[in-house]
């Protein structure tokens, strides 16, 4: 198998292209968890290998590009790359997003004790959703860009913390109406499209959505969930 | 000759027949600009007086073709039969219709470069192809020299069997696709990586001739 000289190949970050190896380092450390995230989707060619050894080597010393370095980059294409790999979690952190709306729901689910012996648990699932005004982020771009908007959730399971980008109809309600007003329900709703009429239950486990079907189920065009069909459909979230 | 010597059109149609003339209303347009017009044995009216505009109108509401908007072209003519006391003739229609065409197109690599996928994009017209190019797409990772080379020689190999396909298409308006092939999709055979494309869009020419008749109001 063939290698290349490490030092003068070009690199590509989040598919631009222009990056000096020690540069995409840097964007890669941001961009992926761990060093085995960046190995099973980057390096899984076997003549990446010698590029993979030198990643690994370096990996624990690498500085991670940071929001601030993001907001100073006058590339516009560059900037967007870097928030790309910065993440929405770090970005909403970083930034004092305002907080436009929080709703707690409780839940009751079946769960099962060590002698497999169905219990009841109950708990409290939170969703947050923030803004971002867009001059923190295009200060240099135009002269009123517009807000980001994410919502905020954490896994029922793992209590890990989520963050989701949406779009400002999902944030505030349709641009139509006249009273628009902010709800973390609908916005995290809007994270979840499926395919069928009449669902009769919905579960989440990460990015894979799996929707029950009833017997009055057809196929349809994909759809965005409605905040009722949230609160009455979603049995479980992980 | 003027609206006020001949009060209906029927009248003005029949006087400008009774000796064998010809009187013609012929359209032309399509793609947002077209034109209707009359002729009398052939001549075309340059300026219609208000009667001769209200026949070409009428013609024109019937035809239904409003400002030629669209992406269609339509060509007709009605002449007026005094027998019938109707305006009789024909239109062609002409619309672009997409359509899938089968094929089995060899795409071959080296076996030991590596990206993610490879697009193929092509863009052709009725005549020939415009644009056809290889691009390796890579998300994240490391791009060579070797990627440009096999890129060029993949460009190379396509464009003749591109070539082959689209000039076996019958009425073809053009072709505009971009062929995704992910790395997994390729099998190996020795020291390189083969997909075969299978399939790619194109449109082309669909006309219909329709008989058209127009009453005259009375």
């Amino acid at each position: 198998m063939p290698t290349f000289k490490l030092h003068s190949a070009e690199y590509i970050v989040s598919h631009m292209r222009g990056f000096s190896l020690s540069e995409a380092m840097r964007f890669w450390k941001a961009k992926f968890e761990s060093i085995n995230h960046f190995k099973r989707d980057v390096t899984h060619h076997p003549a990446l290998k010698d590029l993979e050894a030198f990643v690994e080597e370096h990996w624990e010393t690498i500085q991670p590009i940071t929001v601030q370095e993001a907001l100073q980059e006058t590339n516009m294409e560059k900037r967007r790359v870097m928030f790309d790999c910065i993440g929405v979690s770090r970005l909403f952190q970083s930034l004092d997003p305002t907080l436009l709306d929080k709703q707690v729901i409780s839940k009751v689910r079946n769960r099962w004790d060590k002698k497999n012996k169905p219990y009841e648990h109950t708990f409290d699932d939170t969703y947050e959703l923030y803004r971002l005004d867009g001059n923190k982020l295009f200060k240099s771009e135009q002269s009123d860009p517009n807000p980001v908007f994410a919502v905020r959730c954490w896994c029922t399971t793992t209590e890990r913390e989520y963050w989701i980008y949406i779009p400002e109809e999902a944030a505030l309600g349709n641009s139509i109406s006249s009273s628009r007003n902010p709800d973390a329900i609908r916005a995290i709703a809007w994270t979840i499209r499926i395919d069928i009429s009449h669902p009769k239950r919905i579960f989440r486990q990460g990015d894979i959505i799996v929707a029950e079907q009833s017997p009055q189920s057809t196929d349809t065009a994909p759809y965005h969930l409605s905040k009722e069909q949230y609160l009455s459909l979603m049995y479980s979230e992980t | 000759m003027t609206h006020k010597d001949y009060p209906t059109m029927t009248e003005y149609c029949q006087k400008i027949t009774e000796n064998g003339q010809q009187l013609c209303v012929s359209w032309n347009g399509g793609h947002d600009s077209g034109y209707f017009e009359m002729s009398i044995n052939e001549e075309i009216i340059d300026t219609p007086d208000d009667l001769q505009n209200a026949i070409i109108d009428l013609i024109a509401d019937n035809t239904d073709y409003g400002s030629f908007a669209g992406s269609f072209d339509t060509e007709g003519e009605v002449y007026y039969n005094p027998a019938t006391k109707c305006f009789e003739g024909n239109d062609r229609y002409t619309d672009t219709r997409e359509e899938v065409k089968e094929c089995s197109m060899e795409v071959r690599v080296p076996r030991d470069i590596w990206f993610d996928s490879i697009d193929i994009q092509l863009h052709a017209d009725e005549m020939e192809i415009e644009e056809l190019s290889a691009f390796m797409v890579i998300k994240d990772g490391a791009r060579t020299r070797q990627h440009d080379v096999i890129e060029a020689t993949l460009q190379k190999a396509l464009i003749p069997q591109f070539t082959n396909e689209i000039e076996s298409i019958k009425d073809i308006s053009g072709a505009w696709d971009v062929i995704t092939i992910n790395y997994k999709d390729f099998s190996a055979e020795k020291s390189e990586l083969v997909f075969y494309i299978k399939k790619f869009d194109y449109s082309f020419y669909f006309s219909t001739d329709s008989e058209i008749k127009i009453d005259l109001p009375n």
